[in-house]
């Protein structure tokens, strides 16, 4: 294999083949087999692709990548990282495909056992760890319309060089800051994945405001309680409407005197295509991430077309339908947010409250209100809102109908011996059979260290492995089985979880998500910049100036993480005392200069 | 005094309009190096203006370029601006005159390391100060626009030390300009320059106006030539000028000239018919008359060019001038100059002609420069007419200011002249010419200031008793407030609030006494504006002089 494999890289890199040739795989390299028989790798304790069914991760993966080119036009492809099936499935790209893999170990590795003749054929492949020397490559630097794109795995093996390469490829360059507005719903379980989402981009070193829609909630609930009566449904809506065009506007008039680079919406966010348009016109991108049922909720063909990117969680069968309503799609899986959800040490009281040996916590769609009363016998515990008030749930329930906030939902996570978790379904009587994307719960659990029994998903095995770091249930039977024998398998139980949650650390939290959507943004049909400058933190710039203690006293005032912009430079002079120094003088200088030369730099005055 | 140097970021008319304050410097300070600071681009404006010793370039753009870098780091790009601000520094002039209005310029001028400064710069807190009555009047101007009647030249000249110095704009023209401009306009003329653009849109007359004035004015003059004149970004106006002006002859240099050949091609004209442009100050420069419609934001009161006999039009619409903050949207003041009158206005001054037989238009003021009895310049409206209460305010406030600023004694009775002849109005007539409330409202002003002069003595007397302290300042700021209701509830009264706003706004840190005594020259100089006021409005010729300690 890795003879034929070097057979087709002399062809087009003879002294990179030759140097292939003589490298060893070392300890950090390890061969595996997935369940579909197909090889995978694990690489530096990180798996570098699926356990489950790489090669067909690897298919998705091409066909996102090939759809991406398609939609912008490359005729040019850079892709980090060399994944381990991906460039089979590549071959299929028409335009110039240059490979950067940071690691020759694991280049080695992954020739030694995957047959990649005909795509290294294809391809230009190449080995290195200097950004200055990758980007000199005439593919690199090539006229023609290019895709910048990156197998997260690799990225997050060697992120300083995928920022360095990105920066280079793209105008504005991944590392620089976007101003962005995270536009949450009024209300629901988008909420604080709109949260979440606010604090994974700040953490990114991005300038973020969360738009605040509390006072609108009350209108909101006021005029549920005015319309309530079956007979005013048409003027509901027309109040809805009306409600969501205020916000609207005055969304767009918070924009005015200064817009972002992006507005970046969740799900049930309050925009109409009224207000998505005219963000257009202020030459603001605007993402939408629909982390819904494409199936179960429909207002996003109207949408569709308003938005530059729409994300979303169901890859395979939502691209086709959102195509043809005119939108854009990029597929992004759920996440959890490690700030909210993880490990706890509970308190006595804390464990009496919450504690249980099992269960559920989620609001009472059909499935399950069908399902889970098949599990009350086992001591299920139910938490949520929307639940049937009879009787038989009231008792399951030791808080009925509350809306736990995300902090009690870890707590509950964690209070519990075996989680489950069902995906919901408006129609099917349990588990969805053809089920397909993940819902955060599913992370959530694994973030939080918790052990969870959740329902068969098709995409589940390219997030986290069954048996390994989830399990799994196909129907009430097998479901009650394994709840039966995790109770009395405390080990493999407390195993599976620490599994769960190294794997979603490692792969699963908003950062990386945020992370994937950034950088699909800046590779999409309307590449994202900055409208800011790309600006240092004071810790950086404290860094850098140490010969000049002066300059270093007077930013030294202001917090380390705080980006050293106009207002911090304001915010630093006035923080003094006495008389103004040179140096604070001179930084007064700088933050005017810029707005007094554009002023008078204006082009075609004549007086 | 061995090296006094001008800092003027601003554009090409401003410089233009900065070369009386050169020469003036010249003439009193002969053996002084003259330093000239301008932007880059406008170097060639800088080379021609005469007596200056050295020009400083500040490259705006590579300075934004700096700052913005985003591949250089903030450290480096620290530095590199601090490379730029040592090269000025390193000349430690001995005085430095900050002519533009930025607080970037008053940063800059607090880092130059200069014995003295004039004009705008920081105090030790990092605020924006400017520490010159003639400048600080410019917040007053620029906010009670309608009743200012300073030229802004004269507000240099006074802030340099020299008011009532009479010297007019003027450049020095090369001769291989002068020899592009004889041979792209050979031939005897009479030659009219049009200069078509202006900085701003509402500033700029329109293409159609200046096309039917030219339609009949080469009616009535068959031989003129029209040179058309402009930066390339005017191309486009030009040629809709042209193609609207079939039978005229035009000789078309829109783009083709530099700034010196630009003053060279004016030379040869006899005449240049322009909106307010900078254009127009460099013709006034190099002697050619010029005739400028003022319309949207600009008024020649402030910035008419600074020499005899030049020409001025603009509306008397009430909006006119439009505000800094008003971008207008219905631009009537435009349309009240006719271009059929101002067609046969240039054919007379062309001809060397009277014009003050001409017919006065009934919605605008045609308007000669001229230098006053003190050396300042006024404008002289060509035809007498009713006045509007603004006009008669506007004198009295010239002439209290300039006492109040520059110590010029107030003469009551060449203002009452000067509204006879302009407006036909005695002085008896003043108080039936204005809001009848004014007379009380000055009163109540006098009495309130009065009042503030009182508090502050007090407090002069009190020493170091915080608690009391605490209350007569309190008691200060009540007053004012009061000052400035009044000001505000009354157009014409506004300057006298502003004035006095900003002079106490610019109030150095100082002592107690120090203050204190300041602070009662503030009050005492809004008591004696009042008083001008007053006694011209009740044409009471028993105006006292002024009292020692009575001004700032």
């Amino acid at each position: 294999m890795l003879q034929r494999n070097l057979e087709a890289l002399r062809r087009q890199n003879p002294e990179l083949a030759e140097e292939i040739d003589r490298c060893l795989t070392g300890p950090a390299f390890e061969a595996l087999t997935a369940s579909s028989g197909a090889p995978t790798v694990r690489f530096d304790g990180r798996l570098e692709a699926s356990a489950e069914n790489p090669e067909r991760e690897a298919e998705r993966l091409a066909i996102h990548f090939l759809e991406r080119a398609a939609e912008v036009g490359a005729t040019r492809m850079v892709l980090f990282g060399l994944g381990v099936h991906t460039l089979h499935f590549l071959e299929r790209f028409e335009g110039k495909l240059l490979v950067v893999e940071p690691s020759l170990e694991l280049c080695r590795g992954v020739l030694e056992r995957v047959d990649l003749a005909r795509g290294l054929e294809r391809c230009q492949l190449i080995v290195a760890s200097d950004p200055a020397s990758i980007a000199c490559h005439p593919l690199f630097q090539g006229s023609e319309r290019g895709l910048f794109l990156s197998h997260a795995t690799a990225r997050r093996r060697a992120p300083d060089l995928h920022d360095d390469l990105a920066r280079r490829f793209h105008p504005g360059g991944v590392a620089s800051p976007l101003s962005i507005a995270v536009i949450p719903p009024l209300y629901g379980g988008s909420l604080p994945v709109a949260q979440a989402c606010a604090r994974a981009l700040r953490e990114l070193g991005h300038y973020v405001r969360e738009l605040d829609f509390a006072p609108f909630w009350a209108a909101y609930q006021s005029i549920q309680r005015s319309t309530d009566d079956p007979r005013l449904a048409e003027a509901s809506s027309t109040l809805r409407a009306g409600l969501v065009r205020l916000i609207g506007e005055t969304v767009l008039a918070s924009f005015q005197l200064d817009p972002p680079d992006l507005v970046f919406a969740v799900a049930q966010a309050p925009l109409d295509s009224q207000t998505l348009d005219r963000l257009r016109a202020m030459g603001i991108t605007r993402a939408f991430w629909f982390c819904e049922d494409f199936r179960v909720m429909s207002y996003w063909r109207e949408l569709a077309r308003h938005y530059d990117t729409i994300f979303h969680v169901q890859p395979d069968e939502f691209s086709q339908p959102l195509r043809e309503a005119g939108g854009y799609g990029v597929p992004l899986q759920m996440a959890f947010d490690p700030t909210v959800t993880h490990p706890l040490e509970l308190s006595s009281e804390q464990r009496a409250r919450y504690g249980s040996d099992l269960s559920f916590l989620g609001a009472g769609y059909h499935n399950r209100i069908q399902f889970l009363p098949a599990l009350f016998d086992l001591g299920l515990r139910i938490y949520g809102t929307e639940w049937p008030k009879d009787p038989v749930f009231r008792d399951a329930m030791p808080e009925p109908n509350v809306r736990q906030s995300a902090e009690t939902s870890n707590l509950i996570f964690n209070a519990t011996r075996l989680n489950l978790n069902l995906h919901s379904s408006p129609w099917c009587d349990g588990v969805n059979p053809v089920g397909d994307f993940l819902n955060p719960r599913t992370f959530e659990l694994a973030g939080a260290c918790a052990f969870q029994l959740v329902d068969q998903r098709r995409d589940l095995a390219l997030a986290l492995q069954p048996g390994v770091e989830v399990e799994t249930f196909k129907d009430i039977y097998e479901c009650r089985k394994k709840i039966g024998y995790y109770l009395e398998h405390e080990d493999e139980r407390l195993e599976i979880a620490a599994n769960g949650r190294r794997r979603a650390l490692a792969e699963h939290t908003y950062r990386h998500r945020m992370e994937e959507a950034i950088d699909a943004l800046r590779a999409g049909p309307a590449p994202l910049t900055p409208r800011r400058p790309d600006l240092p933190t004071v810790g950086a710039v404290l860094e850098s100036c140490r010969d000049e203690p002066a300059l270093a006293a007077v930013l030294g005032r202001l917090e380390p993480d705080r980006v050293v912009d106009t207002d911090a430079i304001t915010l630093a002079v006035a923080s003094g005392e006495g008389e103004l120094s040179r140096e604070e003088k001179l930084l007064l200088y700088m933050r005017e200069a810029l707005g007094e030369t554009q002023y008078f730099n204006a082009p075609g005055q004549t007086s | 005094m061995k090296d006094i140097a001008i800092l003027n970021l601003t554009r090409f008319g401003d410089l233009v309009q900065t070369s009386p304050i050169v020469i003036g410097l010249r003439k009193r300070h002969p053996a002084a190096k003259i330093h000239l600071i301008v932007k880059r681009r406008f170097r060639a404006v800088a080379e021609m203006l005469p007596d200056v010793d050295a020009i400083h370039e500040l490259d705006g753009d590579a300075l934004a370029r700096i700052v913005s870098q985003p591949d250089m780091g903030f450290v480096e790009r620290f530095r590199k601006v601090r490379e730029m601000v040592d090269r000025l520094a390193e000349i430690h002039f001995d005085v430095v005159y900050n002519f533009t209005h930025s607080r970037a310029s008053a940063v800059l001028l607090s880092l130059l390391d200069t014995e003295r400064t004039t004009g705008f710069t920081l105090d030790r807190n990092g605020q924006r100060r400017v520490d010159n009555k003639w400048l600080r009047h410019i917040a007053t101007l620029v906010r009670a626009r309608r009743l200012s009647r300073f030229n802004l030249v004269d507000l240099y000249l006074g802030a340099a030390g020299l008011c009532g110095s009479r010297v007019p704009v003027s450049v020095h023209v090369p001769e291989p300009a002068r020899t592009f401009a004889a041979e792209q306009l050979p031939g005897p003329g009479p030659r009219v320059a049009i200069q078509l653009g202006a900085s701003t849109d509402t500033k700029t007359w329109s293409v159609g106006r200046f096309a039917e004035t030219l339609n009949h004015l080469t009616q009535r003059i068959p031989s003129a030539r029209i040179v058309l004149v402009g930066v390339a970004a005017e191309v486009e106006q030009a040629r809709k000028l042209r193609d609207a002006c079939p039978g005229v002859w035009f000789e078309d240099l829109v783009g083709k000239t530099s700034i010196d050949e630009l003053a060279a091609v004016l030379e040869r004209a006899q005449l240049l018919l322009t909106s307010d442009t900078g254009t127009m100050h460099l013709a006034a420069a190099v002697g050619t008359t010029t005739c400028s419609v003022f319309v949207g934001l600009g008024t020649p009161y402030e910035t008419a060019v600074y020499a005899e006999d030049h020409w001025a039009l603009m509306s008397r619409i009430s909006c006119a001038p439009c505000g800094y903050s008003i971008k207008c949207g219905h631009t009537v003041c435009h349309e009240d100059i006719p271009p059929q009158w101002l067609a046969e206005f240039v054919q007379r001054l062309l001809e060397h002609k009277p014009v003050d037989d001409l017919s006065s238009l009934p919605r605008a003021d045609v308007l000669r420069t001229h230098f006053d009895e003190n050396g300042l310049l006024e404008l002289v409206p060509l035809h007498p007419r009713e006045p509007e209460p603004q006009d008669l305010l506007a004198l009295a406030y010239r002439a209290a200011f300039l006492e109040s600023i520059e110590g010029v004694a107030v003469q009551l009775e060449p203002i009452w002249q000067r509204a006879q002849i302009r407006f036909g109005i005695q002085p008896e007539k003043w108080r039936k010419a204005l809001p009848s409330s004014l007379p009380g409202q000055l009163q109540r002003m006098d009495e309130i200031a009065r009042h503030a002069e009182d508090i502050v003595s007090r407090l002069e007397d009190l020493g170091d008793q915080p608690a009391e302290l605490r209350e007569g300042s309190k008691s200060l700021r009540e007053t004012d407030e009061a000052i400035y209701a009044i000001a505000r509830s009354e157009p014409l009264l506004a300057p006298l609030g502003l004035a006095h706003e900003s002079e106490l706004e610019d109030l150095p840190d100082a002592d107690l006494p120090t203050l204190a005594w300041m602070s009662r020259c503030v009050y005492g100089s809004l008591r004696r504006r009042v008083a001008v006021l007053r006694h011209l409005i009740e044409a009471d010729r028993s105006l006292p002089l002024v009292q020692e300690g009575g001004s700032t």
